[in-house]
């Protein structure tokens, strides 16, 4: 990978240790503004951090040896760094308050250009938003690039839903190949058929406030959120509160009462944010024309199975064949049929549920 | 004077001729016990001596040399008491009798009295083999021995009641037969599917588990009635015929667990608990191999409740009998074939605090913990378990409920039939008599799909996501179901219904 000049400097700024945001961005002025400023810029930085490790830093990122080795190591990790000042850098990411420096990426660099919306959620999710989530995904998946993260629960559905369509871009918590994810079969894939990005270098692993800073990248970059998930405290509550200090649409599930894991998506409509129960209802808000959805040919035993559990909500198996009369047994393929034709979902303990 | 009993020894589950020989001699006082005894044998001289001297008989003060021949073979147990007692009283010319065609086994007590000793069932059957038809035996075997047509057994009291007989002094009646079914008559299980409340999707599986000899796996929070559901498991299924009644009781004879009755016609139900090692599972032992657990259940039911607490290597030894019917232990003594032709029925909660899928109860696992607990079964072993079922807590209203639950008998029935198309089925197939055993090559003879079918089976795959070793699995279950359901084909109602048994393969990406 060539950069420029400029771009070097910045992954480089960036690769040094025990320097913070406003540091690095000290580093770079003093070094590239105006003759005048430069004097200032340093000073404060040497101020900032005192003169043994100013001098230190000054001298290790002006070393050729480590720059070179430095490029070398990314390149040799399949790593590709898209700066601040890279033509492909993300113009909505560059609008917030804090822009990362230099996005590490690995995989599909094009998505980055597309129009990006971002599904967030809990890892504690319940079986019928998984599968609604996967679903929405899918859809969406057709008109933009889906940005999630890489946990389990809702990230995993948002992935798993756009990974055919090759849509996605996960935004680690940690840096590439330092074990951020617990869920490293979903991670490998979207490296091969997607992109993963991350702030922070290669190997850096993730800490609790890593997380934040992501969910800072994750609201920037996109168009609109959707909340799948989330407790009364959630990391996906403060993906959305990024998101609506960006000015970003939020969209978010509506739970029943008593559902923990939703208790928070029903705060965020109450407080404004869009209802959202299928992918038009999104399409809708960015002036996109959504697909009908293709009616399934049912027959008579789907669709009365389909009708009761529309209206009853989650059914046991025992209930349902109780209340339209037919052996269990009978009951079990049909629901086992509209299951594979993605209608219902099993939630656990032989109950199921509607999408 | 030289004299010949003859007694059996066990090998394994094999019974093995035994010559007592008794030689006396004139010379220096020495009693001497050759032909490889292990400590319960050579001890065996001690009650010899006391039970002939309490039975008004004489100890012959000489040389006497006793020889337990083939010599190669280790003699164990305390079955040999009785033998060499005859042979020393007619080598010392106490006791004028023909003991040629005479098997005789028992254990002495001081007083003479005889004392029950273990493996007489296999030992018995061994013999006729031979053409042995005359049996002495402790009268605490009695019940044991009286299964076996065409043979004439006495049942004695001691060691002068055997005087006795064998010299003509009195006259003992042989045993009478006793028949199977009587003692099939006489014995119940304790538990009845009516008795459990509810759990139709469960019962429903366990007809299908027993109808086609499929393992199944229950998951479920704990209080639900895993362990309930699985002791009906015997309830439902077959009867036993004698010759494999015969198998159980062999099995049970020789580790000395045998019933009052002393035949099994009832199904074994074994419950080894979790610390349980890899050897009493399995069989082994350092001197004498004995049969694990697996074996003890042959023909009846393996329970192992909580499957993820047992350890790694315990469950992983279980592959190879699941597969083959059979365990062969090997030690340095030798290698013996244990039979172990069971249905696995395990339960496990559903992730590690037990409510996941609980409506009353929240779950407080991570994905990260429920990915792990369940990956503590491994996917070999989760591959012999065809059916994997979800029972659920029951409500209030069902426990109270008076509504009057299908009987074990009824669906018995109902397996029976199945089991009756299935021996049809696989009349030229060597080995096979369930769904379950079927290998790849009977899949595609038996098991034929309709396109319709195979449409279904393939969009159930992508949908859900299904690991491809689920497919044969899938369709091992549908032929089973179809057979319950008299169908002669495997309609797309079969196919989708065993699909919804496969709970652990599609929920793993969640």
């Amino acid at each position: 990978m060539i950069y420029t000049k400029k771009e070097v400097d910045l992954i480089v700024a960036d690769s040094l240790n025990g320097l913070n945001y406003t540091n690095k961005k000290l580093l770079l002025a003093s070094q590239n503004a105006e003759n005048f400023d430069r004097e200032r810029y340093a000073k404060a930085l040497q101020k900032a951090l005192g003169e043994s490790a100013f001098n230190k830093t000054l001298a290790t990122f002006s070393d050729e040896t480590y720059r070179k080795k430095l490029l070398q190591e990314l390149d040799k990790r399949g790593i590709v760094c898209v700066t601040y000042k890279s033509t492909n850098y993300p113009e909505l990411l560059k609008n917030t308050p804090t822009p990362p420096l230099v996005l590490y990426a690995r995989g599909n660099l094009k998505l980055l250009e597309g129009e990006l919306f971002a599904i967030v959620g809990s890892r504690k999710t319940i079986a019928a938003a998984y599968e609604e989530c996967k679903k929405i995904s899918r859809e969406l998946s057709e008109k933009f690039v889906i940005v999630t993260g890489v946990a389990d629960g809702a990230d995993s559905a948002a992935a798993y839903g756009a990974l055919d369509s090759g849509n996605v871009v996960c935004v680690l918590p940690g840096g590439h190949d330092s074990n951020c994810s617990t869920n490293v079969k979903v991670l490998r894939e979207v490296e091969e058929k997607g992109l993963t990005i991350s702030e922070f270098p290669f190997g850096q692993p993730a800490r609790k406030y890593t997380y934040f800073l992501r969910n800072r990248i994750i609201a920037g970059l996109c168009k609109g959120v959707l909340v799948v998930s989330a407790a009364e405290k959630s990391g996906a509550l403060n993906t959305a509160s990024y998101a609506a200090d960006y000015s970003r649409e939020v969209f978010a599930f509506p739970y029943s009462p008593g559902i923990t894991s939703g208790e928070g998506c029903n705060n965020l409509i109450k407080n404004g944010a869009y209802l959202c129960d299928c992918a038009n209802d999104i399409f809708s808000v960015f002036g996109y024309e959504g697909k009908a959805e293709a009616a399934q040919s049912l027959d008579k035993d789907e669709r009365i199975v389909l009708t009761l559990l529309k209206e009853e909500g989650e059914t046991h198996l025992e209930t349902i064949a109780e209340k339209i009369g037919k052996q269990l047994f009978e009951v079990n393929a049909v629901c086992a049929m509209l299951e594979i034709k993605g209608l219902i979902v099993r939630t656990g303990g032989n109950k199921y549920s509607a999408l | 004077m030289l004299s010949k009993v003859t007694s059996y020894a066990l090998v394994g589950l094999e019974g093995v001729p035994v010559e007592v020989e008794t030689d006396i001699n004139k010379g220096a006082v020495k009693y001497e016990l050759v032909g490889l005894p292990d400590t319960a044998v050579k001890e065996s001289r001690e009650r010899v001596y006391s039970a002939i001297k309490n039975s008004s008989l004489r100890f012959p003060v000489n040389k006497i040399t006793v020889n337990l021949a083939p010599a190669d073979i280790k003699k164990e147990g305390s079955q040999y008491d009785l033998p060499i007692a005859v042979s020393l009283l007619i080598a010392s010319g106490q006791l004028d009798a023909d003991v040629e065609g005479t098997v005789l086994l028992g254990e002495l007590a001081l007083d003479g009295a005889l004392r029950p000793v273990t493996g007489i069932l296999p030992i018995i059957i061994a013999a006729k083999g031979k053409g042995f038809k005359k049996f002495i035996v402790p009268f605490g075997n009695a019940n044991e021995a009286s299964y076996i047509e065409g043979i004439e057994v006495y049942a004695l009291k001691s060691l002068r009641d055997t005087y006795a007989l064998l010299s003509g002094i009195e006259n003992f009646k042989p045993l009478e037969m006793r028949s199977f079914e009587a003692a099939k008559s006489r014995s119940n299980y304790d538990c009845d599917l009516k008795y459990v409340r509810g759990q139709a999707v469960a019962k429903r599986a366990l007809e299908i588990a027993v109808a086609g000899g499929h393992n199944i796996l229950l998951s479920g929070p704990p209080g639900t009635g895993k362990t309930m559901l699985a002791r009906c498991i015997p309830t439902i299924m077959p009867d036993m015929t004698f010759d494999e009644a015969l198998e159980v009781t062999n099995i049970l004879s020789v580790s000395g667990e045998l019933n009052e009755d002393g035949i099994m016609a009832l199904r074994p139900f074994r419950t080894p608990h979790h610390t349980a090692t890899t050897v009493s599972l399995c069989g082994g032992g350092t001197n004498k191999i004995r049969a694990g657990e697996i074996s003890k259940a042959h023909r009846g039911v393996l329970f192992l409740d909580e499957l993820p607490e047992y350890s790694r290597s315990a469950l992983e030894a279980l592959r190879q009998p699941l597969e083959d019917g059979k365990i062969t232990v090997t030690r340095v003594g030798g290698a013996i074939t244990f039979p172990a032709d069971f249905i696995l029925c395990a339960s496990m909660n559903p992730c590690p605090c037990g409510n996941l899928g609980s409506a009353e109860r929240h779950c407080t696992c991570t994905p990260m913990q429920i990915r792990r607990y369940r990956a503590k079964i491994s996917g070999p072993l989760l591959d012999r378990i065809d059916l994997q079922v979800e029972v659920d807590s029951v409500k209030y209203e069902e426990l109270a409920s008076d509504r009057e639950e299908e009987c074990s008998a009824l669906v018995k029935k109902r397996v029976e039939r199945a089991r009756a198309i299935q021996r049809e089925r696989f009349m030229g197939e060597d080995g096979i008599t369930v769904n379950a055993d079927m290998g790849e090559k009977q899949i595609k003879a038996f098991c034929a799909l309709s396109p319709d079918s195979e449409k279904i089976l393939r969009s159930a795959f992508e949908r859900l996501s299904l690991s491809a070793r689920a497919r044969s699995r899938i369709i091992k279950v549908a032929r089973t179901i179809a057979d319950l359901d008299l169908s002669e084909k495997i309609m797309p109602k079969h196919v989708l219904e065993a699909t919804s048994y496969r709970n652990f393969d599609s929920t793993k990406e969640r």
